[in-house]
């Protein structure tokens, strides 16, 4: 009896209501496999920039609504492409090397970085361009900004604010204002770790 | 001609886990775990013994972590080991650094001495590599499926006699929602095989995770 006791205990955790909180993030990514079930709209744009199947399809829905992205190497750089349902480009960004970004700039972008921070170091550049199809795609193979674009710069860094240590996410104008800061929250890993 | 050894023992059971975590202000945690071992069959030289259920013991662990790093921890703590008739005593101590990147790789060195009246102290180093791939997609999300890979190697010494046990564990995952996973896999152990009496314990193991948040 006691031996069923022993067995079952574990079980029996299942037994506590598996709810989760309502106020709780909804995300959700996963690989689309059937590139018949993307937007046409969405297939002919990056086509135009990546041809053949070394495209990865993304779908993401949250509370904001569902979005679908395309990931692809490009002339040695990293490229994600957003578009909505209906195949309507969103934005495009790409991986930049730091000394890829306007000395100028950079300038800003590290002044502001330390009167935010103690103390901080990049782990990634980011470039986002938003814009009408014609002047994004034009701005992707200058490498520049072209038309009327606007440009962002998405930065991961590893900073240290009141004493902690965390990966934060920060957009910059391409002027190098910041405009935005968000503390990335590791997703649970007792699984892997205990 | 070479001496062929004879056939590692074999061993299998079933191994339910129940874990809760508890993340605390400032990167603190608190980690909870119940398992227990149950045999289902154990290779013997007589076969009309070698099926049947046999309870072996429960393990109580209770560990205190702390986050020291963006991707580092450092976790103490102990475990109670309850067999029939017996208690053993375990302390803990374990560091653990985590990789981010296209998979998750979480990488665990600990140490930890085990006490009991009836054997000599144990003492172990260890080292596991645990990895996580998510079926669908590059990040794990709720109601989606995993799969792990935990590998650990275990140095022990007890009595003066070194040991080396070498686990091998593919699991198969269910992220319920944030809170709640459930795992099912084989917990493959190999042991003794420096001193030519192999044996090979298999278990069936059933993990449960929660995970709760009061940051």
């Amino acid at each position: 009896m006691t031996n069923i006791v022993r067995f079952a205990i574990p079980l029996l955790f299942f037994l506590i209501p598996i709810r989760s909180n309502a106020q709780e993030k909804f995300e959700k990514e996963s690989r689309v496999l059937d590139v018949e079930l993307i937007p046409g709209k969405a297939r002919l744009f990056v086509d135009s920039l990546r041809q053949g199947n070394r495209v990865k399809w993304y779908k993401e829905e949250s509370q904001t609504g569902i979005s679908v992205e395309a990931k692809f190497r490009l002339n040695k750089r990293m490229y994600s492409v957003e578009f909505d349902t209906l195949g309507r480009l969103q934005d495009v960004e790409v991986v930049i090397a730091k000394n890829e970004v306007n000395p100028i700039v950079l300038h800003t972008i590290e002044f502001h970085l330390d009167s935010l921070f103690t103390t901080w170091n990049f782990q990634k550049i980011q470039m986002q361009y938003k814009g009408v199809d014609e002047d994004v795609l034009k701005s992707i193979k200058g490498h520049k900004p072209t038309g009327n674009v606007s440009t962002y710069y998405e930065i991961v860094l590893k900073g240290r604010m009141n004493s902690l240590k965390n990966l934060y996410e920060v957009t910059v104008t391409d002027g190098g204002e910041i405009i935005y800061v968000k503390e990335i929250v590791d997703k649970p890993a007792e699984h892997l770790e205990y | 001609m070479y001496y062929v050894n004879a056939q590692p023992q074999l061993n299998v059971g079933i191994l339910p886990s129940a874990n809760v975590n508890l993340k605390l202000q400032r990167g603190w945690e608190l980690n909870i775990k119940y398992e227990s071992r149950h045999f289902i069959y154990q290779e013997s030289q007589n076969p009309e013994d070698q099926f049947g259920y046999d309870y072996a013991l429960s393990d109580f662990t209770f560990l205190a972590g702390k986050k020291v790093g963006i991707n580092n921890k450092v976790i103490g703590g102990f475990m109670l080991r309850t067999e029939e008739g017996s208690v053993a005593y375990r302390s803990i101590q374990q560091f653990i650094f985590s990789t981010s990147g296209r998979f998750r790789i979480v990488h665990r060195i600990s140490t930890d001495q085990t006490f009991s009246s009836e054997e000599d102290t144990e003492f172990r180093l260890r080292y596991r590599i645990s990895s996580e791939f998510p079926l669908d997609g590059e990040k794990l999300d709720a109601h989606e499926f995993y799969f792990k890979f935990n590998n650990e190697y275990l140095n022990g010494i007890q009595g003066g006699r070194y040991d080396l046990e070498i686990r091998i564990i593919p699991l198969l995952g269910y992220m319920i929602n944030s809170k709640h996973k459930i795992e099912i896999g084989l917990d493959n152990r190999i042991d003794s095989f420096l001193n030519q009496e192999t044996q090979v314990t298999s278990w069936i193991a059933l993990n449960w995770f929660l995970s709760l948040n009061n940051e």
